[in-house]
């Protein structure tokens, strides 16, 4: 087992132990897992199954239903673009399209894993339409200025 | 100007104990306290309080329904997992005045002598969740929480975040994501006041419903109905966006006509507007006169939903519009039963023909031929409602409503 891979399971035990063991604490757990990694490693999911009885399995399960988690490595920060109806009015497709210009392809980490983008669902923020989040804050409205800013390594 | 009610303190948000105790806050509970949690759930549904989250149940029922189960373990959760497209009033209600949406969190923990209450937040919420949390802290410093448990004991309030998942905001999916499960909703009955969280009877309200609370508990059960109408007491918050030059959330009682928000939100000149979020229905201007209540929509066979409106221009494409939403729902659609799985799969492809005018003609007849399988065979409300808005475009088109 190499050193990272060793400091990561340490890691995630140590989360596990802070955050409770119980399967209710498992969205907790594992969105802190997120938080740390910017994905869900496979090797996190068998220290929880060690720690918390929950099978791999399941992790899995969670992961794979949850926007906010995710099975392969996204951006250290995460740019969310609203797609839904309200946005949609107000210009997100082309600055979606702008994102994919300035940043790279959806979900792929560019700028040495500093940064991804992503498209996703309504964000609650519809009178400040078309919205976005980026390092989990408002940025709203969303412009093609700051797109290119945090393309650039700007933001 | 109406008098603002649930806004009331949104010009000048209390974001700290003292000044919420200063502005009159905190007497509902005090008040509680006072009369007993019997007298609090009689109140409660004498009020005629109905659940803003969309369904409209009345909140006493519930209340009553749990503070009368024979088991002694009972939780209160608070829905503020707000994700229908369009709507933020939740969010705002949170962030302008989290104290009260917080004494009524307490006073519905008391009302049915739960132990332990859950705060749901959805998981892009963070603003929200901390200053929650931060104003959890005060109430319970200050020793708010003391005794609210049942037989004098102790109340614990856990907060937590969402994963990211519309269809948590269903109730019994959001009971299986916070005990660590993935969100998928459950068959009802039975309700959540007999088997809820963790299979124990279990109160569920959302954000706006529980902020009615304190002044109901201070004022009585007469005071909601000084405002609304017979059928629906109170004031409704609205979540308005789009096309429209004052997007925003805006408070009416029930019983204003749609026409009186649009004027509030400057929308004009529409085309038509999408009241009650995804699973909402398009209205055109021949029903701006709608008054807003809940019997008032159900007459024209709309819905008030959560209180989300889309304007639209007459420029705006409305299959477009219904793409997205049909968009949502097969992304949102949590996957365990076929009808919706499949059905909203099928419904976008179709929407999406339709949006770029290369449908083959039969869709709209398919797309009814969905709606009642999806609305008949789905176990949840996702399913059920996920044709609603299609539905409602369908026949307007057929009126000849839609514009170009």
């Amino acid at each position: 087992m190499q050193d990272a891979e060793r400091e990561m399971r340490r890691r995630v035990r140590a989360l596990i132990a802070e955050t409770g063991r119980e399967r209710t604490r498992l969205l907790p757990v594992l969105r802190r897992v997120q938080e740390e990694f910017h994905h869900v490693p496979a090797a996190a999911a068998e220290v929880i199954e060690e720690e918390m009885l929950v099978p791999v399995a399941d992790t899995y399960g969670l992961v794979t239903f949850y926007d906010l988690l995710t099975e392969r490595p996204v951006g250290r920060e995460v740019l969310r673009i609203c797609e839904d109806a309200a946005c949609n009015l107000h210009g997100a497709e082309q600055l979606a399209a702008e994102a994919r210009r300035r940043i790279g392809p959806e979900d792929e980490p560019a700028q040495d894993g500093r940064i991804s983008w992503t498209r996703c669902a309504c964000l609650g923020l519809c009178e400040r339409a078309p919205a976005a989040l980026f390092r989990e804050e408002p940025l709203a409205p969303l412009t093609r200025a700051a797109v290119e800013r945090i393309g650039g390594g700007h933001a | 100007m109406r008098e603002q009610v649930l806004l009331r303190r949104a010009q000048a948000p209390a974001l700290d104990l003292a000044a919420y105790a200063a502005s009159g806050g905190l007497a509902g509970l005090a008040r509680a306290r006072a009369i007993g949690r019997e007298e609090v759930c009689r109140i409660v549904g004498e009020s005629g309080l109905l659940g803003r989250g969309g369904a409209g149940f009345p909140t006493g029922r519930k209340w009553e329904s749990v503070r009368g189960a024979a088991e002694r373990e009972r939780y209160f959760v608070l829905n503020a997992d707000e994700s229908e497209p369009g709507t933020f009033k939740d969010r705002v209600m949170l962030e302008t005045d989290p104290f009260m949406v917080l004494e009524g969190l307490l006073i519905g923990c008391y009302a049915v002598g739960a132990g332990r209450a859950y705060v749901y937040v959805r998981g892009e919420y963070r603003a929200a969740a901390e200053l929650l949390g931060r104003c959890l802290g005060e109430l319970e410093a200050a020793g708010h929480l003391a005794g609210l448990g049942p037989e004098g004991g102790p109340l614990e309030v856990e907060l937590r975040l969402g994963g990211g998942a519309y269809i948590c905001g269903e109730e019994t999916a959001l009971f299986r994501s916070i005990e660590g499960y993935r969100g998928e909703p459950m068959s009802k009955p039975p309700f959540p006041t007999v088997a809820g969280l963790f299979r124990r009877p279990t109160a569920i309200d959302n954000v706006e419903t529980v902020a009615n609370v304190p002044d109901i508990v201070r004022h009585g059960p007469q005071w909601l109905r000084g405002y609304g109408t017979e059928r629906s007491p109170g004031v409704k918050l609205y979540s308005v966006s789009g096309h429209t030059s004052r997007p925003g959330v805006y408070e009416l009682p029930f019983g204003a006509p749609l026409a009186e928000l649009l004027a509030l939100a400057g929308a004009e000149d529409l085309q038509a507007v999408l009241l009650g979020g995804a699973a909402g229905t398009f209205l055109f201007p021949q029903d701006f006169d709608m008054p807003l209540s809940y019997e008032g929509a159900q007459e024209r066979g709309a819905t008030l939903g959560s209180g989300a409106l889309i304007a639209f221009d007459r420029d705006a494409n409305l299959w477009r519009v219904a793409e997205r939403l049909g968009r949502f729902f097969a992304h949102e659609s949590c996957g365990q039963c076929v009808p919706c799985r499949v059905g909203t799969r099928r419904q976008h492809e179709m929407l999406e023909a339709l949006a770029e005018g290369r449908g083959l003609g039969d869709e709209r007849e398919l797309l009814l031929e969905l709606a009642e399988v999806m609305t008949d065979a789905s176990i949840c409300g996702l399913g059920h409602t996920a044709a609603v808005a299609v539905r409602s475009l369908i026949e307007a088109e057929g009126r000849g409503l839609l514009a170009g």
